[in-house]
């Protein structure tokens, strides 16, 4: 039941990921098509696509984070006996949990600060509405490195 | 701070994902320059106002469809065509459709898995050593970085462009400039592949025009690729995120809708596959971000400056001993980590030296494009481990000669910065 559900999430967030892609491909399309036969275009399509860009690296790490595809030197670990590679493996994915929290908890405060003194971001939204991508982001990818550190060592991490 | 720095690169060695790595020395640094933390998150936050930088999701989907997609086998068939009567025929095809296919997959080992993994078997069965064979999949898994629109040369491109030096670095001066560097390597690798051939059967009879002219009009749909990549950029009608979007327009249409190879249903998990190689990319582009802030804030470049021209008098000196450097450097940590690490580090050395940034630039992923199949870390190493079911060490040993060859085209491409600005 749960491992449905479990995967029934990962399959939205997949989804997700690809439809952000596919908006942003459509965005930069249609500015194009503007400004080569109309010699216009949208004044928010910029902003928008390079805060989707942002939106699109907190999304693709998180499910980075998921399969394990984050970039790391995992040359030594592979040399440990099973133990001590779970132990490094262990250490090192909640260390990196923390980093996230830290990094989620300083953007919080960066959206803090932003609501203080509130820009636009385009028109009719306020600048610190895409900036809670940030804290949401790092916050998610902290909880998906915890249940990383709880589980088994990747056979083999980074692209590929 | 030198205690938490010394932990945290004891973690990094343990494993721990190179983002947060970065992230916890800008941390660290921030922290002990007084600053409030929450400077980190700012600087990291600025990802979001690139512009441009739509241009990496946008290529790398377009590699992603390509690979899944009956290209590299009409890409192999083309440069059979055309190259196949040659001595050394078959291993020429190799290196050609694996650089052409690397451009475009930006060297994430794609081309091992997707051109390699039938090139091997069919160089082995036309009498190759098998060592040669491996060691040429191999080492040609990164061949080809170089050529536009690779992912690892947009990238430097972005983090040189930053850094407002003089004479400035576009993305559009460093598709350019990796031509000639790219195919010298090509041709190096090339000529060795003609000596360890000489003997063997020649893969195709004789030059066919009749095969030749098949396999182009196979290949029809695939051969303006290059000049939807860099004609719209050249003539100035698109800036180069524009050029991917383009570009990825266009691969999906053909992939999808002429030649039916990818089914639409299948497009989504192909486009998160995707964009989770994206995202680790970019989130370790974000920290470093933040991390080269603190480090510019701190004067560290210009005290490298200072250092290194105690002890080094000439640019040529300055260039020779960042090769060691890179290729250390590209033993342990991948490419794309190490161009947004070391690049705002060494390019404003490289300037002071009166170093062409631009060439500085393809000096830098040459070396690094060899620490791709470099020991011990070397990620593709580790794909062709998986892939053709052998160990490291024997590995190794098969890319040893490929070392040696790649390594003096570093050699010209870094003597001769001709090379890299003469099409500028």
């Amino acid at each position: 039941m749960l491992k449905k559900l479990l995967a029934g999430l990962h399959k939205a967030e997949d989804f997700l990921l690809a439809m952000l892609l596919g908006g942003l491909l459509v965005l930069a399309l249609l500015q194009i098509a503007l400004r080569l036969f109309f010699e216009t275009g949208l004044s928010w399509a910029e902003p928008v696509s390079q805060m989707g860009v942002l939106w699109l690296a907190l999304m693709g790490a998180l499910g980075a984070a998921r399969s394990h595809r984050h970039i790391a030197i995992d040359a030594f670990p592979r040399l440990l006996p099973p133990l001590l590679r779970r132990i490094a493996w262990l250490l090192s994915h909640l260390v990196t949990a923390v980093v996230c929290g830290l990094l989620a908890w300083y953007g919080w405060g960066m959206v803090d600060l932003e609501r203080e003194a509130p820009g636009l971001f385009v028109e009719g939204v306020p600048s610190w509405w895409p900036m809670l991508a940030f804290p949401f982001g790092f916050g998610l990818l902290s909880l998906r490195f915890v249940i990383a550190a709880l589980g088994q060592p990747a056979e083999h991490e980074g692209p590929q | 701070m030198i205690t938490g720095l010394v932990i945290i690169v004891l973690l990094a060695v343990l494993g721990m994902p190179l983002f947060a790595v970065i992230a916890a020395i800008a941390l660290l640094g921030f922290n002990a320059a007084g600053y409030d933390l929450i400077a980190v998150a700012v600087e990291y936050y600025r990802l979001g106002d690139k512009p441009g930088l739509i241009a990496i999701p946008m290529f790398t989907m377009a590699g992603y469809l390509l690979g899944e997609s009956g290209t590299p086998s009409r890409l192999v068939r083309l440069s059979m065509a055309l190259l196949g009567w040659l001595p050394g025929g078959l291993a020429i095809v190799a290196i050609v459709a694996c650089a052409f296919f690397t451009a475009f997959t930006g060297a994430s080992g794609m081309t091992i898995v997707a051109i390699g993994a039938f090139l091997y078997p069919a160089l082995v069965k036309a009498n190759y050593p098998e060592r040669y064979s491996l060691g040429l999949v191999t080492s040609s898994g990164s061949l080809g970085l170089l050529f536009a629109p690779s992912l690892p040369l947009i990238l430097y491109g972005f983090v040189a462009g930053q850094l407002n030096t003089t004479p400035p670095v576009t993305i559009r001066d460093l598709f350019l400039a990796g031509l000639m560097p790219g195919a010298l390597m090509i041709l190096v690798l090339s000529i060795h592949a003609m000596w360890v051939g000489r003997q063997l059967p020649q893969a195709a009879a004789g030059f066919d025009t009749r095969e030749l002219w098949e396999s182009l009009k196979e290949a029809k749909w695939e051969l303006p690729l290059p000049l939807i990549v860099l004609g719209g950029i050249y003539s100035g009608k698109f800036a180069a995120s524009e050029a991917a979007a383009v570009t990825t327009l266009y691969v999906l249409i053909v992939t999808i809708w002429i030649k039916k190879e990818i089914k639409f249903s299948k497009l989504p998990d192909l486009m998160a596959e995707a964009m989770r190689l994206v995202g680790a990319i970019l989130i370790i582009l974000g920290a470093a971000g933040a991390l080269s802030n603190w480090l510019v804030d701190q004067e560290v470049p210009s005290h490298l400056f200072d250092f290194s021209r105690q002890h080094v008098h000439s640019a040529g000196m300055f260039l020779m001993l960042l090769n060691v450097v890179l290729l250390l450097v590209g033993m342990f940590i991948d490419i794309f980590s190490a161009i947004v690490i070391l690049t705002p580090l060494l390019v404003p050395v490289a300037v002071a030296y009166g170093i062409h940034p631009v060439h500085f630039g393809i000096v830098m992923l040459a070396n690094l494009q060899i620490g791709y199949f470099m020991p011990p870390a070397g990620m593709d190493l580790f794909i062709a481990a998986y892939r053709f079911k052998t160990n490291i060490v024997n590995l190794t040993r098969a890319c040893g000669p490929f070392f040696l060859l790649v390594g003096f085209a570093l050699l010209i491409i870094t003597w001769v910065p001709w090379l890299s600005l003469a099409l500028l």
